[in-house]
């Protein structure tokens, strides 16, 4: 399928790759390209940096708010839309506590678990908190959000993949009873203590203690305890999303650069993701250099230099033989973007399309910008190679 | 191209015992990491390169083909290892209970795996763990960490302070501590920031230079890579102006003017990011490799050999 139609037709779309290769930007071209399709929507990206905000010239946009920019603004910066575009940024904190308040009715457990030390911890951005919380903001939002399409935006590689192993990983420790052997004691008495830790885990609770230190392992299993009334509720939700993002509402895009720092990162993730049971749509490589043509015919510089420099221009020769330097160094950069192009096909199995984007020459940090990329996706003989 | 009138803005920090990258993805961390390291061996030191969770890029860079992510030397004075939370545990663990029995019996049961793997924060803790232990005893003078980009590296480098904030007294929060005495003292560690001339790179180094200023990191300076060489002579201008547009040279004046915008653009980028960090800034220049291998690894070292001092 190509890209197109997967935007005409996913209710979900993932784009994973390597960082600094333009995935957040381009998430929002594919969002933007729905749009112009007429269909309703949401950007979202969960990398900590604020990098959609960056791309879409919106400074403004607070962590965890969702904007929606209106078809006449679109219109206003030249995007042929037919349906509005709304953006946010996941705040894993925010994201956290409705997760809280939509699961957890008794007020008195709401408080308790939102001022609890590990918590507030948590939901401050300790690594892998992120994860949980982008994963159910991305089910209630596909579920309950009214768009017609969730484009997420994953942070780099192995955080990325992450993302994607999260309800795995919960389902995991949740079907493995890990939680439930520290805990069952603690929700059979309705307190926890030493002494039930003790009658629990024994031996291993002993043993992990010297490891953790006791208080460590208290403050975490009450805190677990709290946590108790979002299990059930989780599982559901974490098997119910583990079945979406493989099924075909969920169509994932691979983003990557033609970088030779990258390939093997690129690799890297088509191969998480094949272990994964899914194969990407497509591969947007991106920032390709363009082709710079054809130097001029022998011996016209060197005329040109001296005809000039007889009309008083001293600088002619070395500024005519820097041009054709930079002509040189940008064809030797488009040739190398191209063998690496052909060196990724390769790497990738020759899986899928690859879609090569030429450079913008800038970056994008408007929606002006943000709709010159959408045409190198979308409409390839207006902004292709020349 | 650092002006050979500058100090070694990188010499001083060859005497720290780590050295940490990071910045926005793709900017060329582990690149210019292994250049580095490449670099602090010529100048006599034994050097530790560490990644984090990472698919092998140093080795690979390198020209040296691994197995596995534990610790080994693959040149001779260059260590390598590739930081995985498991192996930190299994080391950090057998630390505090000494016998093998007692690890295997407690904590290779996937019950007690999953637990820990649940816990958030708790594998950098671990990974950093293993790395603070490398410093006493890998037997290296200099510990190059390849850190994650900019928000997980920043979240990797807090995640011990976040510990001690929060866990009660004991093992954990006391290997915590032992971590952030080392992030935190100047005469030890240092961060570097690499960026690209580019808008976002140079947004991200600033934000974290702040970020980690407010965290008490000690940050050593900035790395601007892939800077575009820039051939033109004073008055290029006027003569671009007077050719007009020859049909002959439409593509040379179309590719010249393409040129030049990016170096316009790059200048004016380099220019924020030296305003935005109170730091040196060492530049890299681009290099068209058509592999990004050993050769150009070695390059990116001599390329950095003004700034890292004579001695080499």
């Amino acid at each position: 399928m190509n890209l197109a139609a997967v935007l005409r037709e996913a209710r979900i779309v993932v784009t994973v790759g390597p960082g600094g290769v333009g995935k957040t930007t381009t998430a929002a071209a594919l969002g933007l390209q729905a749009a112009c399709q007429g269909r309703r929507a949401l950007v979202l990206t969960i990398d900590p940096a604020l990098r959609l905000a960056d791309a879409l010239g919106l400074p403004g946009l607070a962590p965890g708010e969702i904007r929606e920019l209106p078809v006449a603004a679109l219109a206003a910066a030249g995007v042929p839309a037919r349906a509005p575009l709304a953006v946010g940024m996941l705040d894993a904190g925010l994201a956290w506590r409705r997760v809280i308040e939509r699961q957890v009715p008794d007020p008195v457990r709401r408080a308790r678990l939102l001022g609890h030390p590990y918590f507030r911890r948590m939901q401050a951005d300790l690594a892998g908190a992120r994860e949980y919380a982008a994963m159910e903001e991305l089910h209630h939002l596909h579920l309950d959000g009214g768009y017609d399409l969730v484009v997420l935006d994953t942070p780099p590689t192995v955080a990325g993949v992450d993302f994607l192993e999260a309800p795995d990983r919960v389902l995991d420790v949740l079907e493995r009873d890990g939680y439930r052997w520290l805990m069952r004691p603690a929700l059979l008495t309705g307190k926890l203590g030493l002494r039930v830790l003790n009658f629990s885990g024994g031996y291993v609770v002993r043993t992990l203690s010297r490891f953790t230190g006791l208080d460590f392992l208290r403050e975490l299993a009450g805190f677990v305890d709290l946590w108790s009334d979002l299990l059930e509720g989780f599982r559901q939700r974490a098997a119910a999303m583990k079945a979406t993002l493989r099924s075909g509402v969920t169509s994932f895009v691979l983003v990557t650069a033609a970088d030779p720092n990258l390939a093997q990162e690129s690799r890297y993730l088509y191969r998480r993701l094949q272990r994964w049971e899914v194969r990407p749509a497509s591969v947007v490589v991106n920032r390709m250099a363009p082709d710079p043509g054809e130097p001029p015919p022998a011996g016209w510089l060197e005329e040109r230099a001296a005809a000039l420099v007889a009309e008083g221009l001293g600088a002619a020769p070395a500024a005519l033989a820097a041009a054709r330097e930079a002509q040189e160094l940008s064809r030797a950069m488009h040739r190398r973007d191209f063998a690496q192009l052909d060196a990724l096909r390769e790497l990738l199995d020759q899986c899928c399309d690859l879609l090569p984007v030429p450079h913008l020459g800038q970056e994008v940090c408007d929606i002006a910008w943000l709709e010159q990329l959408r045409r190198r996706l979308f409409e390839p003989l207006r902004g292709g190679f020349r | 191209m650092q002006a050979p009138a500058h100090p070694p803005a990188l010499a001083p920090l060859l005497a720290r015992r780590l050295l940490a990258l990071t910045g926005k993805g793709g900017v060329g961390k582990s690149a210019l990491a292994a250049a580095l390291g490449l670099g602090a061996r010529a100048r006599g030191k034994r050097v530790l390169l560490a990644e984090v969770r990472a698919p092998r890029r140093l080795p690979a860079l390198l020209g040296v083909r691994v197995e596995d992510d534990a610790l080994r030397e693959l040149q001779p004075g260059l260590l390598w290892v590739n930081l995985q939370p498991e192996a930190a545990l299994e080391i950090y663990a057998m630390r505090l209970l000494k016998l093998r029995a007692v690890y295997r019996a407690v904590f290779e049961q996937r019950m007690v795996q999953s637990f820990l793997r649940a816990v958030p924060g708790l594998a950098e803790i671990l990974m950093l763990g293993h790395l603070r232990a490398l410093v006493d005893e890998s037997g290296c003078d200099l510990i190059l960490l390849d850190a994650p980009s900019t928000g997980p590296g920043a979240m990797l480098l807090e995640a011990p302070q976040a510990v001690v904030e929060t866990a009660p007294l004991g093992a954990l929060r006391d290997g915590a501590e032992w971590i952030q005495r080392l992030l935190t003292d100047p005469a030890a560690c240092a961060v570097l920031l690499v960026a690209l001339p580019e808008e976002l790179p140079v947004n991200e180094a600033i934000d974290l230079h702040h970020r980690l200023r407010r965290g008490g990191f000690p940050q050593g300076a900035a790395l601007l890579n892939r800077v575009l060489p820039d051939p033109f002579p004073p008055g290029a201008e006027a003569v671009f102006a007077r050719l007009g547009t020859p049909l002959a040279a439409r593509d040379l004046l179309a590719a010249t003017r393409a040129y030049r915008r990016r170096l316009a653009g790059q200048r004016a980028h380099g220019e924020r990011l030296r305003a935005g960090l109170a730091l040196p800034v060492v530049e890299l220049p681009e290099l068209v490799e058509p592999a990004f291998g050993p050769q150009a690894v070695q390059r990116l070292a001599d390329l950095l050999g003004p700034a890292l001092g004579e001695g080499a």
